[in-house]
């Protein structure tokens, strides 16, 4: 089934995010998640959120993502990295213990539903719902933006005397 | 019709490894896509709901998430280039001028 392809994708995919040594192949780890979860959302009914994920996340945020890759341009002694066995120990403990608890609380959810709306995740239905419910939350998150373009620009803004501020 | 418990535990399970992911890593380009990875996976839950609770205002919530994402990454990455431009390097231990 389509499903379980992609969801082994996306777990396989993941554990190479974290357990890689170079940032890119990180990233491109990272990119096909995010194609395989827009593929996960078209089964779910919601292909305008697929579509943005596609465009917003894979084709702006991960390409902000490897833009940096480049311009850091790190060498692999420096991405070489060691924990303490003691840390890796107790976050492997904690990731397993994590998964044990929410797998736990997810079986014992029965919500199931027969009825299917063709139009759920339409652009006109999801549209419609931003501008009338949400429109508070629209417009907050747009000024979230503005002052995230602010931030970036205060970081690297030099002063008025030509140094840079720290 | 897949059930919905899979792609909770989908949901979950990329969670996990996202978590995994910021606490046993050192370079911070990979902690800061880990959390894109929880964060995508929150999402993936409020997909999934929506469908099968037939409210499309969690889709509208993942629409405002992925923009908050784009705004956190943003500012995200203009730190790690004004870090990198001081300690040359993107070593989270080497980041410790605060600890006692």
């Amino acid at each position: 089934m389509l499903f379980l392809i992609c969801a082994l994708g996306m777990v396989g995919s993941g554990v190479v995010l974290v357990a890689s040594r170079q940032p890119v192949t990180a990233v491109i780890a990272l990119i096909s998640v995010f194609l395989l979860q827009s593929v996960l959302y078209v089964l779910l009914h919601a292909p305008f959120i697929a579509a943005i994920q596609v465009i917003v996340y894979t084709g702006a945020i991960m390409v902000l993502f490897i833009f940096v890759v480049m311009l850091l341009n790190l060498k692999e002694r420096q991405t070489w990295e060691t924990i303490g066995t003691r840390r890796r120990l107790m976050g492997i403990l904690l990731g397993l213990g994590i998964v044990l608890i929410l797998g736990l609380g997810v079986s014992q959810i029965t919500l199931t539903t027969e009825r299917i709306a063709e139009d759920l995740g339409s652009p006109q239905k999801v549209g419609k719902t931003l501008f009338d419910r949400y429109a508070l939350p629209l417009e907050m998150v747009a000024l979230l933006l503005l002052i995230a373009i602010v931030a970036v620009m205060e970081i690297f803004k030099k002063g008025v005397g030509g140094k840079t501020t720290p | 019709m897949v059930p919905l418990n899979w792609y909770l535990l989908l949901a979950f399970l990329m969670f996990t490894i996202g978590i995994m992911g910021v606490l046993l890593r050192r370079n911070v380009l990979i902690v800061l896509m880990s959390i894109e990875l929880m964060l995508n996976s929150a999402n993936l839950v409020f997909i999934v709901f929506s469908r099968y609770l037939l409210n499309v205002g969690g889709q509208v919530m993942v629409l405002l998430v992925i923009a908050v994402a784009a705004a956190e990454v943003a500012v995200g990455l203009g730190i790690v280039v004004a870090l990198y431009r001081h300690i040359h390097s993107v070593d989270l231990e080497k980041v410790n001028l605060m600890k006692w």
